[in-house]
C-alpha cells in the first residue's frame, strides 16, 4: 500500500542539520494497522510525515532534505498532485495544535478535514456536514461541537484533532501519538475505533509510546537511529525479542494469565 | 450514546456562533455610513457648509474638496490596515501580529525621510507634488523593506524567520530614518507628523487609489482564505489538508505588504488599527478568515473613521494627529483585553 525505498531525510540547515532516517525500507500493508515503535529520537515522526508526504516536492523546503522513494500502490507519492494525495493519505500531526486554534469551534476544526475534498471557494456540501458529523460522533466529540479549542481539555482536544483526521475519509490514517493526552476508556475507545476502520478496509499507521498497546498491533515496525531494526507481524518471538533489544533490554515482555503481552521497564 | 434529539442545523449554537457574519457586515458598513455623514460636518465650520452645499460654492468646495475626501480617506486607510493585520495575524499563526511586522512601515519612513532630505523640501511647502511625491517615495520604500524583509528569511517558507527578519528590518531602517533626519533638521518637524499619521492631507486620487487596492486585495484574500484557515493546525498540518502553502503564502505576503503600503504612503504611520481590528471582530463573531478578512477591513475603517472625527473634534478648531489618538485607543483595548484574558 504504502512503501518506503531507500529513504534517507535530514532536518535542519547549517550546522544544525542531522541525517534523521538514513536509507530507510519498509512496507505498510493494505488494511491492516502497523505500529511504528522505536527509542526517542529514532525517526519515528519524521518516517510519518515523510510517508503523509508533507515535505514538498524536491525536498528543499524548510530545511527537509528527501532521497528515496515513498511509493503510494506503487506509484511516487510526492509526484502525485497534493489534492489527491490528501485524499488518500491523512495525517495527524504529534502534540497540542497552536493558540491560534482555540478560537475555532470543535466543528470548525474538523470541518478543515474536508479542505482536500472542496472546490476552490465552494462553501460545505451536505456530504461535507455529514462526514464531520459521522467523525466527531465516532470520537465522541459531538456533543460539545460548538465549544472553542480553547476551552477543552488536552483529552477533549486530542479527539476533535481525531475527529478531523477521519473527516478526511482518506484510506491510508497516519497517525503520531495519536492517544498521548488519553484517559484509558477513551485509549480503549481509540483502540476499538482502529480495528474498526481495519475491518471497513482502511490501512492505518500509528506511532505510538505504549509498548504494550502497540502489541495489539497487526504489524510491527521497530526504528532505531534512522533505520528499520525489525520489521513484521507482531504476535511473533522474533517481534518481542526485536522490542526488547531495540530499547536495550530496558524493558521486559511479560505475558498476562489472559495470555497477551505486557510492557514493563526494567 | 443516543442521542434523539434531532438537530435542526449542525451550526446552531451558543452566541457568538449564531450571529451572521453577514449581518455584522451589514452593521459596519450602515454604521461608517452614518458616521461618515456625521464626520462631514466636523471642522471649524461645523455643519453649515453642509446644509448650504447646494447653494454656496464655497461651501460645496469645503465639503467635498477637504471633508468628504478626508473622511472616504479615513475609512479607506482604515480598511486596508484591518485586512493586513489580519492576513498577517492568520499568516504569522499570532493573534499579536500587526501588518508593520515585516518592515513596512519602517521602509515607508525610510522613503519619506530620504525625500524630504534629498529634495530640499520644506514641510510648509506642501503642495500636490510635494504630497504626489512622498506617497510614491512611502509605497517604494515600505514595498523595498518587504523584499528585504524575504530576502533575509530566504523566503516565506519559515515563520519563524520571517518574524525576526522583520525585527531586524525594522530596526536597522529605523537607524537609518533617524540618520537621515539627523543630518537634515528642517525635515524633523515633517517626519514627525509622518510617523504620527495623519488623513488630513488625503486628497481624491489617493481615495481611489486605496478604495481600489482594498477591493483588490480583499478579493484575493477572501480567495486565499482557505489557506488561513487550513493553517491554524500548523504549516505541515495544511500541507498534508493538500493546501499548497508556499504559493499561497507568498500571495498572501503581496497582499499584506500592498495594503499596508497603500495605506501608509497615505496617511502615514497610524498604529493599533491593524492589530485591533481583527481582534474586535474575533470577539463579535467566529467564522471563517474569509469573513475575517472583510470584516476586519469593514471594522478597521470603521475604527479610523471615529479616531479621525473624534481627533479633529476634541481640540476643535485644532487637531491632533489620527495616529495618536489611534495609539491612545489602541493601547487602552489592547490592556483592557490582556485584563480580561488573564482574570
Amino acid at each position: 500500500m504504502l512503501e518506503a525505498r531507500n529513504l534517507s531525510v535530514s532536518l535542519g540547515t547549517g550546522r544544525l542539520r542531522r541525517q534523521v532516517l538514513c536509507g530507510l525500507n519498509v512496507e505498510v500493508s493494505a488494511g491492516r494497522w502497523t505500529c511504528v515503535l522505536g527509542p526517542n529520537g529514532s525517526g519515528k515522526s519524521t518516517l510519518l510525515k515523510t510517508l503523509a508526504g508533507v515535505w514538498p516536492a524536491g525536498g528543499a523546503g524548510a530545511g527537509a532534505q528527501v532521497q528515496g522513494d515513498v511509493l503510494l500502490r506503487g506509484a511516487p507519492l510526492y509526484r502525485l498532485p497534493a489534492r489527491q494525495r490528501a485524499q488518500t493519505v491523512a495525517w495527524l500531526a504529534q502534540g497540542e495544535p497552536e493558540a491560534t486554534a482555540n478560537d475555532l469551534s470543535a466543528y470548525d476544526v474538523a470541518m478543515l478535514g474536508r479542505l482536500p475534498h472542496r472546490g476552490w471557494l465552494a462553501a460545505p456540501g451536505p456530504q461535507d456536514h455529514a462526514a464531520v458529523e459521522q467523525a466527531l460522533r465516532r470520537t465522541h466529540a459531538w456533543d460539545w461541537r460548538h465549544r472553542p479549542l480553547g476551552a477543552l481539555s488536552g483529552g477533549e482536544r486530542q479527539r476533535v484533532l481525531l475527529a478531523r483526521l477521519l473527516a478526511v475519509q482518506a484510506s491510508v490514517l497516519l497517525m503520531d501519538e495519536p492517544i498521548a493526552n488519553l484517559d484509558p476508556p477513551h485509549q480503549a475507545d481509540w483502540l476499538r475505533l482502529v480495528r474498526d476502520l481495519v475491518k471497513q478496509g482502511h490501512t492505518v499507521v500509528s506511532v505510538l509510546h505504549d509498548v504494550s498497546l502497540a502489541l495489539l498491533a497487526d504489524d510491527l515496525v521497530l526504528l532505531r537511529q534512522g533505520v528499520v531494526h525489525h520489521a513484521g507481524p507482531s504476535h511473533s518471538e522474533a517481534a518481542r525479542a526485536a522490542i526488547e533489544s531495540v530499547f536495550d533490554h530496558r524493558l521486559r515482555l511479560v505475558r498476562t494469565e489472559e495470555g497477551g503481552w505486557v510492557a514493563a521497564p526494567c | 450514546m443516543t442521542l434523539s434529539r434531532s438537530e435542526p442545523h449542525p451550526e446552531a449554537g451558543p452566541s457568538r456562533r449564531q450571529r451572521s457574519p453577514a449581518a455584522l457586515a451589514l452593521c459596519l458598513l450602515l454604521a461608517a455610513l452614518a458616521l461618515g455623514v456625521l464626520a462631514l460636518g466636523v471642522g471649524s465650520t461645523g455643519f453649515e457648509p453642509i446644509w448650504r452645499m447646494w447653494q454656496d460654492p464655497l461651501s460645496a468646495q469645503i465639503v467635498h474638496d477637504i471633508r468628504a475626501p478626508r473622511t472616504l480617506g479615513a475609512f479607506a486607510a482604515g480598511a486596508l490596515l484591518g485586512l493586513a493585520g489580519a492576513v498577517a495575524q492568520g499568516l504569522f499563526r499570532n493573534p499579536l501580529a500587526d501588518p508593520f511586522l515585516l518592515g513596512s512601515a519602517s521602509g515607508a519612513s525610510v522613503g519619506v525621510a530620504a525625500a524630504l532630505a534629498g529634495w530640499g523640501l520644506s514641510p510648509l511647502a506642501a503642495g500636490w507634488a510635494l504630497r504626489l511625491g512622498l506617497t510614491g517615495a512611502a509605497f517604494v520604500g515600505a514595498v523595498l523593506a518587504v523584499l528585504l524583509t524575504l530576502v533575509l528569511a530566504r523566503g516565506v517558507q519559515q515563520t519563524l524567520r520571517l518574524l525576526l527578519a522583520g525585527v531586524v528590518v525594522g530596526v536597522v531602517l529605523g537607524a537609518v530614518t533617524s540618520l537621515i533626519t539627523l543630518s537634515a533638521p528642517d525635515t524633523l518637524q515633517a517626519m514627525q507628523a509622518f510617523m504620527l499619521g495623519s488623513t488630513a492631507f488625503v486628497g481624491w486620487p489617493a481615495v481611489w487609489l486605496m478604495v481600489l487596492v482594498w477591493c483588490g486585495c480583499t478579493a484575493v484574500a477572501w480567495a486565499l482564505a482557505r489557506l488561513l484557515d487550513g493553517l491554524v493546525l500548523g504549516e505541515d498540518s495544511a500541507a498534508s489538508l493538500g493546501l499548497p502553502v508556499a504559493p499561497l503564502r507568498a500571495a498572501l505576503v503581496a497582499v499584506m505588504a500592498l495594503a499596508t503600503g497603500a495605506a501608509v504612503a497615505q496617511t502615514g504611520l497610524i498604529a493599533f488599527v491593524g492589530l485591533a481590528a481583527p481582534h474586535l471582530v474575533r470577539s463579535l463573531v467566529a467564522a471563517g478568515h474569509g469573513w475575517l478578512v472583510l470584516l476586519s477591513g469593514l471594522m478597521g475603517g470603521l475604527l479610523l473613521l471615529v479616531a479621525d472625527a473624534l481627533a479633529r473634534a476634541v481640540v476643535s478648531p485644532e487637531e491632533w494627529p489620527v495616529g495618536v489618538l489611534t495609539a491612545l485607543l489602541g493601547g487602552g483595548y489592547l490592556l483592557w483585553l490582556m485584563h480580561r484574558r488573564a482574570a
